[in-house]
């Protein structure tokens, strides 16, 4: 909206008294509780940041806990969470930013469209422990345990692993990257595209050699953005494998032969930062000794996210920046 | 090049799922699962991290989540060891042998299970019969009990615990009619024996139950000698020092004690006899001593 | 959304298979998702139905005892691990409303005032910056807002209300509340800032003053899209799992006191999901409740977006 802030009306001061206190009443009543909310948003996040700031060195992020989790680290859990992350946007990236071109691209305002976007925006609100239970009885129980019998794996997938906590994770970010990509290719400029076809490209030359370049920061910035979300979820992952202690990161070594290749195991359970707050804060033995590395953990993760939330900011700022100056040339 | 880039992944990923499926193990590493009782997570963690730089080449996983959690993922097959807060129920191994899962028990460590209440409540002791109505909620105000006018606040453990359902069965018991009796709806309910002492350390008209090993060096808890009857003498499960008491634990005149259970599927073998052995063996015990739960061993020398 | 090249019809035959074959594996793509909303609702709704054959649905509602005197009574209890089994849900539905219903009034208190200072009163420089920032704060996890309720908050709580009970309703709310907080308040935002600039100058020309218009002529205009917002963030807070499962004391009692400890769906589903052995009628309650949840966040969502497109119409008019 426009300069609508230095609209004043000037003629506050004729007004009547009473009138005039209560608009300064009225207009300070909304700062205050404003300022109210920030405030306390930051004393929570001050008090977090105060109790966990001390603990967090290189060795309380590489190291793993030692001694029922009162010294070490948190090494494992953030290599989980990483690993759990990476497959994430394996299994998302492709069928969200795939849906989004034909969302964007190729369908016609009918019906098929209408149902995909209805279907999205349904997605996006469905509770997170929801997938939980879809992910647990679908991927594990049905999926996971039919494929074990049929390929006679023994228990290979038919159990919580990783690869189904990613799996689900997928399915709950598909909308937040679905979304930020129809942005991005929405904010591609038309004459783009006309121009484009001008030259004799067809439409699938014009979306890869145009559209899809052209967006790439956009939907950079919801696949960022789709893995802060992921990393701060713990309700799906609850029963997907999460481990209470890991001695061993989930990594395989792929002999082939000369050497050994190593590659995370997603058949493995695994570590999750969210999760590791979860029980530090319920099951570790002496919540009064571990309390320091329960401020620590918090800390981290918030400053994952935020972190990754502050990237995101900064690549939709350049995206639209990019965006005008192709629409000023 | 995005389709290179797109191209490129999806090959990854058929590689990931072909790697996993040749090579589900660790790399010349023989896994162990554990999965169960949260009261055991602790414990068992200690034992692992103790045996695995003994045996470098094997590793143990464990996962807590409760006694039921442990039984499901033995009868799974997701856990090679359950780690099992009770008794299996004769319904639990009749389930068992149905799936072609023959349970084996282990004793593993004895545990005292603890009354505990804020360190300002004047109440010792209580009666079997005062705790049945307590968490029953027959009684809900301390007065009755010869305490402060406040209402009793109860805490307890999810029902998937083995100590939820050995505190059910124990002292709540059945009542009238061979009806099993259950706790109060009003009873809190915490994730983890943690949470909950760490609850009642903060609440002046709380009470609540766990694994004595949990409470015995907090300051900011009381924990509660219990009677078996109105004429018995207080017996606590810890002694003046803070020190566990053994004694009574062992010889059952306290009157919570339990086994601790670690259930494997048929007789062991390789590593897992091992491991459990270990367990059972002088180190072992000594490291269940070390967590402030009762080790076997001296209770079977005195024997 | 645009039409084809106008040479399309000079390119060669394979090439126009071509980019018929690459549409179809967009359409493919594209129906993945309506293909998962379909199997998540349809599973959940297998899962939940299945049952044994001698379970009675109505049992999922409340359980009859005959009493003494030969009469019934009907009992509204759930006790899942029990040898009489009780799964009656109406606790639990109970738990979630008196979590989510004060989180909703907290934050509409306060978001909607935050919402209405980030549009008409805050520069656009200082907005530029606190927008972003409270963007942020949604995006914090919520295990850490449940863990730093049940460790922080419980504490100062009980010092200030005096409360017996430890963890309870309304301390779950408040946790709650940070997370819906900035979604009532973007939401008004948005809301407010989709007014066009017409209806303000003729508000000023009339002589009213910022507040006036902003009361009197704003706010109004925009009420529907700030109810939008209000439901979508009731709809947040019912389907929340971490936060309520570590600060609301998890008792499923039947209550209506805020103050006393309550259980919800989505932290009953959490906390006993990894424990039940599936195809017992426990798992099949869990789904039902999973089913629960889904058809009322869906009600929530479906009801806020009609709002919206309502008021855009209206708005345009």
């Amino acid at each position: 909206m426009p300069e609508e802030k230095n609209i004043k009306n000037k003629e506050i001061r004729k007004l009547p008294a009473s009138t005039k206190y209560y608009e300064y009443f009225a207009i300070g009543l909304v700062q205050v509780i404003t300022a109210f909310v920030f405030l306390i948003l930051f004393l929570v996040l001050g008090k977090i940041f105060y109790e966990g700031a001390g603990i967090i060195d290189y060795q309380f992020l590489t190291e793993a806990p030692r001694n029922n989790m009162t010294e070490g680290g948190i090494g494992p859990a953030i290599f989980g969470t990483v690993s759990v992350m990476f497959l994430m946007i394996i299994f998302a990236v492709p069928i969200g930013v795939f849906s989004a071109v034909y969302i964007n691209e190729y369908a016609e305002d009918n019906l098929a469209q209408r149902v995909i976007r209805a279907s999205v925006n349904n997605l996006a609100g469905v509770p997170s422990i929801v997938f939980g239970l879809f992910g647990l009885g679908f991927f594990v129980l049905f999926i996971g345990k039919n494929f074990d019998e049929v390929m006679g794996t023994g228990l290979l997938l038919g159990q919580p692993a990783m690869l189904w906590a990613s799996a689900t994770l997928a399915v709950l970010v598909l909308p937040t990257i679905i979304i930020s990509t129809i942005e991005a290719l929405n904010a591609v400029p038309h004459s783009q595209r006309a121009a484009a076809y001008g030259l004799g490209a067809t439409k699938w030359q014009t979306i890869k050699g145009v559209v899809l370049p052209q967006s790439r920061s956009g939907i950079l910035t919801g696949i960022i953005l789709a893995v802060s979300r992921g990393a701060g979820e713990t309700a799906p992952v609850l029963f997907l494998g999460c481990a209470f202690f890991l001695p061993q990161l989930p990594v395989a070594y792929l002999d082939l032969g000369l050497f050994a290749v190593p590659f995370i195991n997603p058949a493995e359970q695994f570590m999750y930062l969210s999760y590791h707050i979860f029980i530090l804060a319920t099951q570790s033995s002496n919540p009064t000794l571990t309390m320091p590395v329960q401020f620590g953990t918090a800390a981290v993760l918030i400053t994952l996210t935020v972190l990754l939330n502050i990237t995101a900011v900064i690549f939709r700022f350049k995206f639209r920046r990019t965006l005008q100056v192709v629409r000023e040339n | 090049m995005f389709i290179l880039k797109s191209k490129l992944v999806f090959l990854s990923i058929i590689l990931l799922f072909a790697a996993s499926c040749k090579n589900p193990q660790l790399h010349d590493k023989t896994v162990i699962t554990i999965r169960g009782s949260d009261t055991m997570v602790n414990l068992s963690q200690k034992w692992a991290e103790v045996y695995m730089k003994k045996n470098p080449k094997v590793s143990i996983q464990i996962t807590g989540g409760g006694s039921g959690t442990g039984i499901a993922a033995l009868l799974n097959g997701t856990a090679m060891l359950a780690n099992i807060s009770r008794e299996l129920k004769d319904g639990e191994i009749e389930h068992a042998r149905e799936l072609n899962v023959e349970p084996m028990k282990f004793r593993v460590a004895l545990d005292g299970i603890a009354l505990i209440v804020n360190p300002s409540n004047p109440i010792d002791s209580l009666t079997l019969i005062q705790i049945r109505k307590i968490f029953s909620g027959e009684l809900n105000n301390w007065m009755e009990l010869g305490g402060e006018d406040r209402r009793i606040v109860l805490y307890g453990r999810e029902n998937s615990s083995g100590t939820y359902e050995y505190f059910r069965q124990t002292v709540l018991g059945t009542a009238n009619g061979n009806q099993q009796l259950d706790f109060a709806t009003s009873t809190q309910v915490l994730q983890g024996t943690a949470a909950l002492g760490e609850a009642v350390s903060h609440d002046r008209s709380g009470i609540g139950y766990g694994g004595v090993g949990y409470f015995a060096n907090r300051k900011d808890l009381k924990i509660l000698s219990i009677k078996k009857d109105n004429n018995a003498l207080p017996i606590s499960p810890i002694e003046s020092d803070n020190n566990l008491n053994y004694e009574a634990i062992y010889n059952g005149d306290y009157s919570l004690s339990r086994f601790l259970y670690c259930y494997t599927n048929g007789t062991p073998s390789g590593e897992i006899k091992e491991f459990l052995d270990f367990i059972l063996s002088e180190e072992g015990q000594k490291i269940v001593a070390e967590m402030e739960y009762i080790p076997l061993l001296d209770y079977q020398n005195q024997l | 959304m645009d039409t084809q090249s106008p040479y399309a019809k000079k390119i060669s035959k394979r090439f126009r298979a071509k980019e018929k074959l690459i549409k179809y594996f967009f359409f493919l793509n594209g129906f993945v998702t309506v293909l998962l909303i379909l199997l998540i609702f349809l599973f959940l709704l297998k899962e939940s139905f299945a049952g044994y054959t001698d379970f009675n649905l109505s049992e999922y509602f409340f359980t009859e005892k005959t009493l003494a005197d030969g009469s019934t009574e009907k009992i509204f209890e759930w006790f899942p691990t029990s040898e009489d089994q009780r799964l009656s849900i109406v606790p639990l539905i109970l738990g979630t409303l008196l979590t989510a219903i004060p989180a909703t009034i907290i934050s509409t208190m306060l978001g909607v005032f935050v919402g209405i200072y980030l549009s008409e009163i805050a520069g656009s420089r200082l907005r530029e910056i606190l927008k972003p920032i409270i963007e942020l704060f949604a995006g914090i996890p919520t295990v850490v807002l449940g863990f730093f309720m049940l460790v922080v908050g419980a504490t100062y709580f009980q010092d200030v209300f005096f409360t017996t009970s430890r963890l309870n309703a309304i301390l779950a709310a408040v946790g709650l509340s940070f997370i819906i907080i900035p979604i009532i308040a973007t939401l008004t935002e948005e809301a407010l800032r989709s007014i066009p600039l017409e209806l303000r100058m003729a508000s000023y020309s009339l002589g009213a003053t910022k507040w006036q218009t902003i009361s009197r002529v704003i706010i109004p205009t925009a009420v529907s899209g700030i109810s939008a917002g209000i439901i979508l963030g009731f709809g947040r807070a019912v389907g929340e799992t971490m936060i309520v499962l570590m600060a609301s004391g998890n008792a499923a009692e039947l209550t209506l006191d805020v103050f006393r400890s309550v259980r919800t769906m989505t932290a009953t589903i959490a906390a006993e999901l990894g424990e039940v052995s599936a195809g017992s009628q426990h798992y099949f309650a869990l789904f039902f409740i999973g089913t629960v949840l889904f058809i009322g966040t869906f009600l929530l969502n479906l009801i806020a977006e009609l709002i919206i497109n309502k008021m855009r119409k209206k708005i345009r008019f």
